[in-house]
């Protein structure tokens, strides 16, 4: 499925479009670019849009009705059009599109600043969110960007969707979004979108990244939205029945599919035998909080879960761990204190980090960190976060809301709308 | 003659009932072979409880802990030393590290055996020369996997007169021949020789698909045969029931549904299932079929779905005797599939995993890996 000039394209109209790409591509640089404001409205009235009768729409790309309606809550809030507005002023300060005027610090210079486009993004997406194309477009509009997508081999087709119907409420955007699905095997014709695009946004797992990394030139900049991991830091103050059902809900509820669930927990002690008393009082916790919520895992995620836990099990010789099985959940307790992704859905694993080992252990990690859900008491909060945080994690919350989302938060530690712009400094004439 | 021995050339291939008290003395020998040579192997059966002396009957086959493919891609297991292990099988890969499965002299003597036993069964050689389309990879020095191999072994079946690739090797890389295969067909059509095609379930489904869309109706040679293996898993997207896979081989090429044969085979296990005319894989002599809970790993009865624990006293070279695969089946009496096999014959049903699951932790995974 291919998207050009605000329609529905075929493969021989793509390679013609393709061969004249860097020629409309500058002449739509060559404009005044798209206002936010242009972009904002076309959001909004596409939001108003949004109906029940979506719901159906959804379910023929094989979404189910349940997260389908969470999906179009999900689109009408971040179609909102004070929440854009509420970002753009956040992440690129007030103002943004107008020139500022600057009075340089002792030196004879007088400039105006002001926040410009990057000017192409190629967004190279994954397939493991729904319509995240889309967004990722819409964030390179707001920021007056022209936009071509590389869609993943699953895409759903629903970031097409929406992206047309985007189009036919604003027709002016239909210059600044090109949509086409070449494999990620066609590197000829990726190459050539690199080398138009100023910048490379890619979502997705390692092996995506590295590609992209190595196809890039130097003259192409690459922002990368790569796959992070989560985690839960515990003290043994932090061990609470309220804290400990919280991290419970976020793990049984997000089945610890997403970056931000926690895989496991890292508890502040040396003693294995506290680890294994720590699984003994969690396991029930896991077991009665999947019992209240969530999907339950399918015949294939459950056979796995079962293949994997086996698995730890024969490995434990020379990678010693110890499996405590619930009804439905499990904890495994290893010796080693490597982060790792856990078996999921209900599975976690437990290690031994003593405080002052944090950062050592974390820090290889780097860039892969995400989310810690900190339990601990309130003395120990400020000093445990800044041990976190020096090892790399872009985010300290409780159990509970590890996954929970807020008005204008950064991205893995980021500001998209930042990352697609730049400052552009114009001096006065005298 | 060794028990192996002994099983491995049973006269009758599908007469398991008679060699329930062979196969299981044949496990037992393998099983005790592998705990003195597999230091690894001793010490994962030892971790698992398992005791020799109290492995004692044809019912105990269960007890044996079997060894996850999963746990293969990240570690090796050998019970002989290097120079005494021949030819060596690769998976895919497609999933993790691909595994080497090598093979010590006897077992490759006993396999072969094994394999022309099974063929001539199932009557597919042929002394009628054919040309022979391979809808894979053609074989190269830079490719060692299992299905390549067999794809290219089944192309000896009968004398070839010409074969055709679907995936040229280009020396260090492979090509899609699309319109090679498609005029191979056009002109094996018109000549007086059946025509054998062999590969990827998927991949006939793409062919019959383009010959649909470009409009081409061939009639092949009534003696033309499809061969399937690799299995079916592919379809799950495409939502291609067998069936439907046969009404359009049928209306292409001309090719009825008796004239499909159907393999199933896991590289770490290495006994070929061959399908019946009603397309069932029964349980040979060779080998034993466990289904295990989903959940607990416990065996199940017949009729219940569970994951595919093949077990077999093959190898002396690995300890491979019982293999945990990731494929979900079902394990059904032989008495209903309605063919003249008797014995028990499965079902895959689908695979372990995360299949068509959205996830982003689940890519993290690899991450992790590279930093340890």
């Amino acid at each position: 499925m291919n998207l050009a000039f605000g329609r529905m394209i075929d493969v021989e109209e793509r390679s013609r479009i393709m061969d004249s790409l860097e020629r409309s591509i500058a002449k739509t640089l060559s404009k005044e670019s798209v206002a936010p404001s242009a972009v904002i409205d076309a959001c909004e009235e596409l939001a108003r849009s949004i109906g029940p009768e979506h719901i159906e729409l959804l379910s023929s790309l094989g979404i189910p009705e349940d997260r389908g309606r969470e999906y179009l809550q999900e689109a009408k809030a971040m179609l909102d059009g004070d929440y854009i507005r509420y970002r753009l002023e956040k992440e690129l300060g007030a103002g943004y599109g107008v020139k500022n005027t600057v009075t340089t610090n002792g030196i004879r210079l007088n400039v105006t600043e002001k926040v410009c486009p990057l000017g192409v993004l190629l967004h190279i997406t994954a397939g493991n969110q729904y319509g995240l194309a889309f967004y990722s477009v819409v964030e390179g509009l707001l920021t007056g960007n022209i936009n071509i997508v590389k869609l993943s081999r699953n895409d759903d087709g629903l970031s097409l969707f929406i992206l047309k119907e985007l189009v036919r409420i604003e027709p002016s955007l239909s210059e600044y979004i090109y949509v086409f699905d070449y494999p990620s095997s066609n590197t000829e014709e990726i190459g050539k979108l690199m080398n138009i695009a100023n910048a490379v946004i890619v979502w997705g797992g390692d092996a995506a990244v590295r590609a992209v990394r190595k196809m890039a030139s130097p003259n192409t900049e690459i922002i990368e939205w790569g796959h992070k991991i989560s985690f839960a830091y515990v003290t043994e103050q932090g061990i609470t029945e309220k804290n400990l059902s919280g991290l419970a809900e976020n793990i049984v509820k997000t089945n610890q599919l997403l970056c931000s669930s926690c895989q496991g927990i890292y508890l502040d002690t040396e003693s294995m035998d506290a680890i294994y008393d720590f699984c003994r009082s969690f396991l029930p916790i896991l077991d009665a909080c999947r019992d209240g919520a969530g999907t339950m895992p399918t015949m294939e995620i459950a056979a796995q879960n079962a293949i994997q836990l086996y698995t730890a099990s024969l490995e434990s010789a020379e990678n010693p761990c110890k499996v405590f099985r619930g009804g439905k959940t499990s904890i495994t307790a290893y010796e080693n204190s490597s982060l790792e992704v856990s078996v999921m859905h209900g599975n976690c694993w437990a290690k031994r980090l003593p405080t002052k080992d944090i950062v050592t252990v974390l820090h290889p990690y780097k860039n892969h960190l995400q989310t810690a859900a900190l339990l601990c008491s309130e003395t120990e909060r400020n000093s445990l976060a800044g041990r976190l945080t020096s090892a790399g994690i872009n985010r300290i919350t409780d159990g509970v809301n590890m996954s929970e989302m807020y008005r204008g938060g950064a991205h893995d530690g980021k500001y998209p709308l930042k990352e697609y712009t730049r400052i552009v400094s114009i001096e006065k004439m005298v | 003659m060794d028990n192996r021995r002994k099983l491995f050339f049973q006269k009758h291939i599908y007469d398991t009932k008679n060699t329930n008290q062979l196969f299981f003395d044949a496990v037992k020998e393998n099983v005790e072979w592998h705990i003195s040579h597999c230091a690894k192997y001793a010490q994962l059966m030892e971790g698992q409880g398992f005791r020799l002396r109290k492995f004692q009957c044809y019912d105990d086959l269960c007890k044996l802990p079997p060894i996850p493919t999963l746990y293969l891609k990240k570690h090796e297991l050998f019970s002989l030393p290097a120079e005494k292990i021949h030819m060596q099988s690769t998976t895919s890969g497609t999933s993790g590290n691909p595994v080497k499965v090598g093979f010590d002299f006897s077992a490759m003597i006993l396999g072969l055996n094994m394999l022309r036993k099974i063929l001539a069964y199932h009557k597919l050689p042929s002394a009628i020369p054919a040309n022979c389309i391979v809808l894979g990879y053609q074989p190269s020095r830079h490719n060692h996997m299992g299905a390549v191999r067999t794809a290219y072994a089944a192309t000896f079946l009968a004398p070839a007169l010409h074969r055709e690739y679907a995936l040229k090797d280009m020396g260090t890389d492979y090509v899609l021949n699309e319109d090679g295969i498609l005029d191979a067909l056009v002109s094996y059509s018109k000549k007086p020789f059946p025509v054998r095609i062999n590969g990827f379930p998927a991949y006939l489904y793409f062919l019959l698909q383009k010959l649909e869309k470009e409009h081409i109706q061939l009639s092949l040679h009534p003696k033309s045969l499809i061969f399937l293996g690799g299995g079916w898993k592919q379809f799950a997207a495409q939502k291609v029931s067998k069936p439907e896979l046969y009404r359009m081989a049928k209306e292409r090429l001309g090719i009825p549904e008796q004239n499909f044969r159907e393999f199933f085979g896991v590289v770490e296990h290495n006994i070929p299932y061959c399908d019946c005319r009603n397309h069932h894989f029964h349980v040979p002599v060779y080998s034993r079929v466990l289904i295990r809970d989903i959940h607990t790993l416990e065996p199940v009865p017949f009729g219940r779905p569970g994951l595919l624990n093949l077990v077999t006293p093959l190898l002396k070279s690995m300890p491979l005797t019982s293999i945990l695969t990731d494929d979900i089946a079902v394990l059904h009496d032989g008495n209903e599939c309605g063919c003249e096999i008797k014995t028990p014959y499965f079902e895959v049903l689908g695979r372990a995993g995360l299949q068509g699951i959205r996830t982003c932790a689940a890519g993290a995974g690899s991450i992790l890996e590279a930093v340890q």
